[in-house]
């Protein structure tokens, strides 16, 4: 359940081009998890690459809005970790918790490769809002059913967020890497939908309005209202 | 739901079906794709995809005409695949043995392929291309037929479950593999609201065959590539419109 980083940073240089193919033949790395970590080992030299920079050399808005989305991923991990030990939840349930929170740790990772290869500074910090909301709505939910229903909402805002990001992502890397996150959050809230449906404890299964015909933005956390407390940033924001 | 009889050779058979489309080194479609348009890709050994571009210094305000191509082959495929998953499910109607609580799902997911076909061709038009009508013959044929075959020999109903789990996976890596190529963020946009809807099909499906098991039937952090459909499954093997 972590981005795949098998793929030897070697090969991430010699995708980008070395000497014998010269700057015209220079290659970015694209999409996906252990390409992602390898080429946020790259850093900002190969910013670039991924459509980091803007014409006038400053910080894309890409980088800055893949920023933000890893201060959601982050705050998500650490609802997921009061999640994990929540009385309330059944060992099934304290295990999903656990491994989604895992897979938003690995997701920040991924996209926190794609801020470092665009030369931003990967932030350390959970969005603040996006954690105390969910935290709180979380803690006051009364049943394990609730409970449930709060991380469905959870995952679906994700997926909207990422469904909405695509809108003004140029950046075709960090495009891929949100579509892969997508579709897993998708699963995750279908999940949650499943627990949250009980009490058919040995096999649980959604109710039929939690899948709905197709990815829509309605959930998305918005940028203006879910802005982080804290979040490190380098160079402009243009 | 689970059939705890499952592991009869012939049953076994289908399930190995499960990641034939990797099998013998394909190409992944993705990699077709960008490859007529000057780029390349490879599938590394987790099923994650390097694919690589001519690196822009800028956002790009003009795709490569080339780029457009595939980008509208990768949506004309992507609407035959949603064209025999709902034609699939359509199908099912005439399984008799399958399981009674599986029923309502196979009605709600062949209206929601139905319609994501439909989107998909608009925004293939949207996208200057011609709209792809009619389902995918490689899908069909390597997969859907013969498996479908073998369940209905034995009246598996765990076996169409898990084979309508697989073809959900495919769609949603098949579209996931595809955005990379995909120029235009409207057009990314377009095939990720299909592929989140096929991701959570395939969630419900496995954890119908697997009951009760909310983390095993989940997907990778990020979505493993591995199910994407050959290049070769392509509607339009050489993009040139």
């Amino acid at each position: 359940m972590t981005p795949d980083s098998r793929l030897p940073e070697s090969d991430v240089a010699a995708d980008i081009g070395g000497p014998d193919r010269g700057p015209t033949r220079r290659r970015a790395i694209v999409l996906a998890g252990g390409t992602a970590a390898a080429l946020g080992a790259a850093a900002g030299p190969f910013a670039h690459l991924i459509g980091a920079e803007t014409a006038q050399g400053n910080q894309s808005p890409d980088i800055t809005l893949a920023m933000w989305l890893v201060s959601l991923e982050l705050a998500a991990r650490s609802v997921y970790a009061t999640a994990a030990k929540a009385d309330a939840f059944d060992d099934r349930a304290k295990s999903l918790a656990t491994t989604c929170g895992a897979n938003h740790g690995a997701q920040g990772t991924a996209l926190g490769a794609m801020v470092t290869a665009g030369g931003g500074t990967v932030p350390t910090d959970a969005n603040s809002v996006l954690a105390m909301q969910f935290s709180n709505r979380f803690a006051t939910a009364a049943t394990a059913a609730a409970k449930a229903g709060v991380l469905e909402d959870l995952e679906n805002g994700l997926a909207a967020t990422y469904q909405a990001s695509l809108a003004t992502l140029r950046s075709a890397p960090i495009a891929a890497v949100a579509a892969q996150i997508i579709a897993s959050d998708a699963a995750q809230a279908v999940a949650w939908a499943a627990i949250a449906n009980g009490p058919t404890a040995d096999a649980p299964l959604p109710k039929p309005d939690a899948i709905p015909a197709s990815q829509t933005t309605d959930a998305q956390f918005d940028r203006t209202e879910f802005t982080p407390a804290t979040t490190t940033t380098t160079g402009s924001t243009s | 739901m689970t059939n705890p009889a499952t592991s009869n050779p012939a049953e076994t058979s289908i399930l190995s079906r499960r990641r034939f489309f990797i099998a013998g080194g394909a190409t992944a479609l993705g990699a077709a794709t960008l490859a007529a348009c000057g780029r390349s890709s490879v599938v590394n050994s987790s099923g994650s995809v390097a694919s690589t571009s001519v690196p822009p210094t800028a956002p790009p305000t003009t795709a490569p005409k080339e780029a457009v191509a595939a980008g509208r082959s990768i949506l004309r495929t992507m609407t035959s695949v949603e064209t025999s998953l709902a034609a699939f499910y359509t199908s099912l109607a005439a399984a008799t043995y399958l399981a009674a609580d599986a029923q309502p799902w196979v009605t709600a997911f062949g209206a929601h392929h139905t319609a994501n076909a439909s989107a998909l061709a608009d925004l293939t038009v949207r996208a200057g291309g011609k709209a792809f009508a009619g389902p995918n013959k490689y899908l069909d044929q390597q997969l859907i037929a013969p498996a479908r075959k073998a369940a209905d020999a034995q009246s598996s109903s765990d076996n169409l479950i898990e084979l309508a789990a697989q073809l959900e996976a495919t769609g949603a890596a098949t579209g996931t593999i595809g955005i990379s190529t995909l120029t235009e963020p409207e057009l990314r946009q377009g095939v990720t609201a299909v592929t989140a809807t096929d991701s959570r099909h395939a969630y419900l499906w496995r954890l119908m065959v697997t009951p009760g098991k909310v983390v095993d039937a989940l997907p990778d952090a990020l979505l493993s590539l591995r199910d994407a459909l050959p290049a070769k499954a392509s509607v339009d093997p050489a993009p040139t419109n």
